[in-house]
């Protein structure tokens, strides 16, 4: 303990809990918090796509448009801020609703890979050496599967959807949180109060839920949070190879393999999906490093 | 025989400044170190000892830390206006320090005679031939066995008690004039712990140096003591020589330390319970008023509720902080 | 003289240390080498002895939280070593565990009410929160913390709180024995006589047995009946409190009592210093483990093992220099 935490002791006129700590410690990282805002922002847009898209919808071919002789390609003008696509659809509507499945897609991804990994890591970490050899070793066939060309394969047999998509990432994507909880759980496993607990009688299972899994949870949410930029950034490689989300349902990532051909003449068109991506991207990473300093136990004694 | 004085300290305060508050660690120190002498610095953990040697040194971290105010005398120079430049040159070759954990201390990377060799060429203008040899005796000096096979040890591939023999051969090994060992004995074993003491007591009269002994022990302080300060709550409550704080300790404090240890020498009567002092150390976030150690006192009044008691010397040598301490020559 | 409440027969405790290509044991850390002494009903046996020594091991070992690697535990007349699952579990009623860290002890995402409650929400023996808060409020005032700080976590409070709180959790199933594993070493001095004395309290109160590990003979003169000196895995002496202080026979016991520092300036000590360090439990000396570094070694004391042997009623040693 230094010098400044010898400070706490009893008789703490306040008192607060875990949460409240971080969170006093998070609001002092600007960028984080800067981020956190820009997210609420770019989230509420998606959820609220409808209202947003000035009476748009993604699907809908537009007849004409009063200020360009054609529909395809039309640059921005009243009622479309951001023109119309090459096929002569909203591209803010499109922006707006690819908005929720790149969301979609890294946030369920990202969690759901975190349970997986969550899971695995615990037993792993927790049990003998060879229930934890067997697991790292499946995680480690896991990790040098050549996720891309198994895509290419598999698109030819099944239609990419958000819900594949999903899965695709998922499978692929806890064995990183995996590893990382072993070798808390591994550290963990040394400290007295796991020893506690066994000398109470607890069952293995209880001491993995109630004990290990709290302790363990912070790198997890930092790991989860930075992995979400990662899975947008996935999905829209996968979309823009055209091995992901099918059109006619939009996504950062297949408008930017749309408007690949028209980069010259429709700037546009690549220009905000992919500022959109950058922007979301970049703020979960600073909220995820925000987070991690937040959550640094060396600072909760 | 007045000897001259090494290192004084006046009025010295270290305050943190924290998410919480303000920590202040050390409040108005005044501490004397003779030539030669062992000046023993007791508390518990939070008093203050640590933060106190530390802003001897200039070592404290800033931020949060601060000295606040006060003069450190070294040798005729207040440390506490040199320039960052000058302080490295007076530590580690003026003024050494040890500490509790020499595993953190050594650089694993690095044979154990490779850091004592450092330690001799960043103060010394010699070649690195002689600060090799210089590093050899000095390892020798401190009782490691086979010195000249033992300089390419690594650090993990020595006991605790040998590692802290190479930091105390580092630390001497420019002859400083003042060492400051702050709980470097704590974490050793009993049988450890007796030899790094012979050892130390063994060079102070070899060399002649001077000890700043910070430790919560006050066994091992009866030993190496010549004088001995006790803080609590960052201020010095009782001053005096060795044998007047153990046998008329004049501080509440003090004296319910003193009578809550158990002796090793005492016969064991079943049932007996120690005599102990009420309450834990004050939440420094929110010290009470007056003085610190009221809470805690079983003699506290009204006066010392409201005011705090400055430090004053009831007798020749003998410092008290405190409004009701006993005449001289009583027990309580 | 009875039964003993425990019984320690040739208990060994060996760690695999597992290095090489393929990750094979390449040697052993031989914790605890061949341990035997009686814990008898309503007494403290304070275990005593420097790092290496395996005196943590062995308490730990006795609880069966580690398992032994060779030689028998008997709680209560009955064999513990081969008790499995919900058998071993009954018997964590029985025995329990105070740790030394305060800091480490106790979970730091739970609060204080679940922490000393989790052995009766383990050992299903009560049947809603309510039963369960009360019983843990019933302990808390036992060991005196105030019921306000139920929902507190382990954070909020000092060291030795923290301490109480284990001691809390210990007792709260009413256990018959406890081993209490260096409960006072971590803490400040002042403290150290209030966790000592509420150990003695509840040690009466409670009709409890000690098993009271340390490495601080004062605490040890001051707690225990009877006192057992381990080095390096085994057992030099066992006596009797005031025989072992003021007759020890073992030359470790002797060299040990001889290091301790007193609080008083005007004692000058005659130091038995013992050279070079406290070797390896990996790879202990031959013999008699402690002759490379006792002042009084013999040739014999090299190729072989000295018995444990009753010279004096109560009073054991593994010495050959001792008749």
């Amino acid at each position: 303990m230094s010098v400044t935490e010898t400070a706490l002791r009893e008789e703490k006129i306040e008192v607060h809990g875990y949460w409240y700590y971080v969170f006093r410690r998070l609001r002092k990282h600007k960028i984080a918090m800067v981020s956190l805002v820009v997210l609420i922002i770019i989230i509420l847009s998606a959820v609220f796509a409808p209202y947003l898209s000035l009476g748009n919808d993604p699907y809908t071919y537009i007849e004409s448009v009063p200020w360009s002789t054609r529909v395809e390609l039309a640059p921005p003008g009243p009622g479309h801020p951001l023109g119309l696509d090459q096929m002569g659809r909203d591209a803010w509507a499109r922006l707006l609703y690819g908005g929720r499945v790149s969301l979609t897609v890294g946030l369920s991804a990202s969690i759901l890979s975190a349970i997986i990994g969550l899971i695995l890591g615990l037993i792993s970490g927790y049990s003998g050496r060879l229930t934890d050899t067997l697991i790292m070793r499946f995680t480690d066939m896991m990790l040098s599967i050549p996720v891309l060309p198994l895509m290419v394969v598999l698109n030819a047999i099944i239609r990419g959807s958000v819900f594949t998509i999903i899965l695709i990432i998922t499978v692929f994507g806890w064995m990183g949180v995996a590893r990382l909880v072993r070798g808390q759980v591994l550290s963990l496993k040394e400290q007295e109060f796991i020893e506690a607990a066994r000398a109470i009688g607890a069952s293995p299972l209880r001491i993995m839920i109630r004990h290990l899994l709290p302790n363990v949870m912070a790198p997890v949410i930092v790991a989860s949070t930075l992995a979400i930029s990662g899975n947008i950034i996935y999905e829209a490689t996968l979309s823009f190879l055209g091995l992901g989300v099918r059109q006619p349902t939009p996504s950062w990532g297949n408008m930017l393999n749309g408007a690949q051909t028209f980069m010259l003449s429709a700037p546009w068109l690549v220009w905000w999906p992919g500022l959109a991506i950058f922007i979301t991207t970049l703020s979960f990473n600073f909220l995820g490093d925000g987070l991690r300093d937040a959550l640094d136990p060396r600072l909760k004694i | 025989m007045e000897k001259d004085i090494l290192l004084e300290t006046k009025d010295l305060t270290t305050y943190f400044y924290t998410d919480d508050g303000i920590v202040r660690a050390v409040e108005g120190v005044d501490l004397k170190i003779r030539v030669g002498e062992t000046l023993g610095l007791v508390g518990e953990s939070g008093c203050g000892k640590s933060v106190t040697s530390l802003s001897i040194m200039r070592l404290v971290p800033r931020p949060p830390g601060k000295i606040v105010k006060g003069e450190v005398w070294f040798k005729g120079e207040d440390l506490l206006k040199k320039t960052e430049e000058e302080m490295r040159r007076v530590r580690g070759s003026q003024i050494s320090m040890i500490f509790q954990e020499p595993m953190t201390s050594l650089n694993p990377v690095f044979t154990v005679g490779f850091q004592v060799m450092e330690a001799i060429l960043v103060h010394q203008d010699v070649t690195e031939e002689e600060a090799k040899k210089k590093a050899i005796e000095m390892l020798d000096l401190v009782g490691i066995p086979d010195p000249e096979k033992r300089f390419y040890n690594y650090p993990h591939q020595m006991s605790g008690g040998m590692r802290q023999r190479v930091m105390i051969a580092m630390a001497l090994s420019c002859n400083p004039d003042l060492l400051i060992s702050d709980e470097a004995t704590t974490a050793l074993d009993v049988t450890i712990q007796a030899q790094i003491l012979e050892l130390m007591k063994d060079l102070k009269k070899k060399i002649g140096m001077a000890i700043l002994m910070i430790t919560h022990n006050l066994a091992v302080i009866a030993e190496m003591a010549d004088s001995i300060a006790v803080m609590y709550t960052g201020r010095i409550v009782e001053y005096s020589d060795v044998k007047t704080i153990f046998k008329n300790p004049q501080h509440p404090y003090t004296y319910g330390l003193l009578h809550s240890i158990p002796l090793v020498t005492k016969p064991r009567k079943p049932g007996e319970r120690l005599a102990t002092i009420e309450g834990v150390v004050p939440n420094p976030y929110h010290m009470p008023k007056g003085c610190k150690f009221h809470p805690r006192c079983p003699y506290s009044t009204k006066k010392c509720r409201e005011e705090e008691p400055p430090l004053e010397e009831i007798s020749p040598g003998h410092w008290v902080r405190c409004w009701n301490y006993l005449k001289p020559g009583e027990g309580v | 003289m009875a039964e003993p409440l425990v019984r320690v027969k040739n208990l060994k405790k060996y760690f695999p240390i597992h290095g090489g290509v393929l990750g094979g044991v390449i040697a052993w850390v031989k914790a605890v080498d061949d341990i035997s002494f009686d814990i008898y009903e309503g007494e403290t046996l304070g275990l005593v002895g420097e790092s290496g020594s395996g005196k943590t091991t062995a308490g730990k070992t006795i609880l069966q939280l580690y398992r032994p690697t060779d030689g028998e535990v008997y709680f209560e007349g009955k064999l513990i070593n081969n008790l499995k699952g919900e058998e071993l579990r009954k018997l964590r009623r029985n025995m329990q565990i105070i740790f030394q860290d305060p800091y480490g002890s106790l979970n730091p995402r739970m609060p204080i009410s679940e922490i000393i409650g989790e052995p009766l929400v383990v050992h299903r023996l009560i049947k809603n929160r309510n039963e369960m808060l009360d019983r843990v409020v019933e302990v808390m005032e036992l060991v005196g913390l105030r019921p306000e700080y139920l929902n507190r976590y382990p954070h909020e409070f000092s060291g030795g709180q923290r301490q109480r709180i284990g001691i809390a959790r210990a007792i709260i199933l009413n256990p018959k024995f406890v081993v209490c594993d260096e409960p006072v070493s971590a803490l400040d001095v002042s403290i150290q006589s209030q966790v000592i004395n509420l150990l003695n309290d509840l040690q009466e109160k409670l009709k409890l047995t000690y098993l009271f590990i340390a490495h601080d003979l004062a605490v040890i003169r001051h707690m225990c009946d009877r006192v057992v000196v381990m080095y390096l895995g085994k057992v030099m002496e066992i006596a009797e409190n005031q025989e072992l202080f003021e007759n020890p026979l073992h030359p470790y016991t002797q060299a040990l009592l001889s290091a301790v520092p007193v609080p008083d300036p005007e004692v000058k000590k005659e130091r038995i210093i013992l050279k070079g360090d406290i070797p390896s439990p990996i790879n202990p000396p031959s013999g008699c483990v402690f002759h490379t570094r006792c002042p009084v070694a013999m040739p014999i004391c090299k190729e072989v093992k000295p018995e444990l042997r009753e010279v004096k009623p109560g009073h054991f040693v593994a010495c050959h220099a001792v008749k």
